[in-house]
């Protein structure tokens, strides 16, 4: 257990610093803070009631950027460039197991989503109020898609490969953000990783967070934790034995 | 000696094709043994199973004196390995790389500073791994599989790439490393590299092991029945009379010194003899196959 720790937080040391030299990464962690940027300008002069409404319109949106950006590229791009580069194997030689360079990976993954959640919010200056259940739910809808880059971060053989395997994670993080704008759009997207997620806060900021509302976004967000951490353990012995 | 490592009857196949065949061998612990054979005759593959890199189909394989199916993650803390992909991150400078193996391994790291200077890598120890040129990234390498002073030591390949003195410099601590008690088990395609550094040497040719033994135990095993005599020309031996006697044979190597071919058994000893009562005999030298030669006889092929 000791040696298990000690390793774990070597790697986590490691990949943190890996984060913030890997310009590939850092740019990944920055965009949605500056597309958030962008889109507060854009909206600034949104008058009255409405202003609410749009605020928290970018709060998920940039949640979903967030969780689908840096959820899979801080992963992804980092597994699969550990691959290409034969350090992944030096380490797996020098007695460290998948488990624990996916575990540090992961929770560097998080860690850099709430940093980046941090910083869209103070960027978008929403109420200060409304931050708990932003970062919160921020957070739980990152899990499936932390889960789900993970798997396709053993998947992946190379950089190229795990830029192909991003694409669809982001897009199925940003989907519910589009809801608005098309019925079958807005049919789909309660049931996608982020959909819970995105409900969930909506439903906070209404003040509607104790209700039996919330009971579908919140299952919804759980079961796509749970079906994509047991594939994930299915999968994780396949994808990473050598022969 | 206890064996550290062994292989008994290993079979392993890729598909269709065979690449290992029946492997047996033991390595003895405090030993440097080397694995040689040409490329594709299954050294990497050997080394990957022993490491636990790749499943053996049938046979035995035991390390530390178990077999390798109940070896612990305790027992891969003793074990340091340079494999042929083996490689830092680049992002990292060379002692920032040592560091953190050192603490994945568990170990303060305190004989870092004395690795770098012995792999003569003290003045860029903060170079970028990226910046590093080939032979400085494989001497750093080598240093992340020993920071933490492994009992039982894997290279494959150590020196392939490496100019003449990093390759000195690498075979310099290898010997200390061995000399101090570490066993070292080292595969490489370089004849004279395994001459020079291992107490023993398997071959491998093709997935089978054709040759288990001391270097130069393999080496006098294919001796061949000849002495080169080297005399001063103007010396009575070099007049023929021995050609006639002993068959040997003679030809001018340089001006002032002939060299004479004879044999090693009785019917040499006339020439070996007046050379030396003529007081013209420069050198006497016994014939031996280099391991290359060896590989040739034991193979049927060359290397």
């Amino acid at each position: 257990m000791e040696a298990t720790l000690r390793k774990t937080s070597a790697l986590i040391g490691k990949d943190a610093k890996d984060l913030v030299k890997n310009p590939t990464m850092l740019i990944c962690c920055l965009l949605p803070i500056a597309f958030t940027a962008l889109y507060t300008q854009v909206v600034s002069d949104v008058p009255g009631e409405a202003a609410g409404a749009v605020s928290l319109y970018l709060q998920t949106l940039s949640l979903a950027m967030t969780a689908g950006m840096v959820g899979s590229m801080t992963i992804l791009y980092a597994i699969a460039e550990e691959k290409e580069k034969h350090t992944l194997r030096t380490l797996m030689l020098a007695n460290v197991s998948g488990a624990q360079t996916l575990a540090s990976r992961a929770l560097v993954a998080f860690a850099a989503i709430l940093v980046v959640d941090v910083a869209c919010f103070l960027v978008m200056r929403a109420p200060l109020d409304a931050l708990a259940p932003y970062l919160a739910f921020g957070l739980l809808g990152s899990v499936p898609i932390v889960m789900l880059s993970l798997l396709l971060g053993l998947a992946a053989r190379d950089q190229m490969t795990a830029g192909v395997y991003s694409l669809p994670i982001i897009l199925v993080a940003l989907v519910p953000s589009f809801a608005m704008l098309n019925d079958t759009i807005a049919d789909v997207a309660p049931w996608l990783p982020t959909g819970g997620m995105q409900e969930l806060l909506q439903l906070a900021a209404a003040g509607n967070l104790l209700t039996a509302d919330a009971v579908q976004p919140l299952m919804v967000t759980l079961a796509w934790i749970v079906v994509t951490a047991t594939v994930f353990a299915l999968l994780y012995r396949r994808l990473s034995r050598d022969n | 000696m206890t064996a550290l490592l062994s292989m008994e009857d290993v079979c392993l196949s890729f598909k269709d094709k065979r690449v290992l065949d029946h492997l047996t061998f033991r390595v003895m612990r405090g030993e440097c043994f080397g694995f040689l054979g040409p490329s594709g005759a299954g050294k990497t593959t050997t080394i990957k199973l022993l490491t636990r890199q790749l499943v053996k189909d049938t046979g035995r394989i035991a390390l530390f004196g178990r077999p390798i199916e109940h070896a612990t993650s305790a027992d891969y803390e003793r074990i340091g390995i340079l494999s042929d992909t083996s490689a830092l991150y680049e992002r990292m400078t060379i002692e920032e790389n040592l560091r953190f193996y050192a603490k994945i391994r568990g170990v303060t790291g305190n004989n870092i500073p004395t690795l770098l200077e012995r792999m003569n890598l003290a003045r860029d120890r903060r170079t970028l791994i990226k910046n590093c040129s080939k032979g400085m990234r494989q001497r750093a390498a080598i240093l992340a599989a020993l920071v933490h002073g492994p009992e039982l030591l894997f290279l494959d390949e150590p020196t392939s790439g490496l100019d003449p003195a990093a390759r000195a410099e690498v075979h310099k601590m290898l010997r200390e490393l061995n000399e101090a008690g570490t066993t070292v088990f080292l595969t490489t395609h370089d004849m004279a590299e395994a001459d020079e550094l291992c107490d023993r040497i398997g071959i491998l040719n093709d997935g089978r092991l054709i040759a288990d033994d001391a270097p130069a135990a393999l080496k006098l095993r294919f001796a061949r029945n000849e002495v080169i005599v080297r005399v001063r020309d103007d010396a009575a031996v070099a007049g023929g009379s021995p050609n006639a006697t002993t068959g040997a044979s003679t030809n001018a190597s340089a001006p002032a010194v002939r060299t004479i071919r004879t044999t090693k058994d009785a019917a040499g000893a006339p020439v070996i003899l007046r050379a030396l009562q003529d007081g013209t005999c420069l050198s006497i030298h016994s014939v031996e196959p280099n391991l290359e030669e060896v590989f040739l006889e034991l193979a049927g092929r060359e290397f």
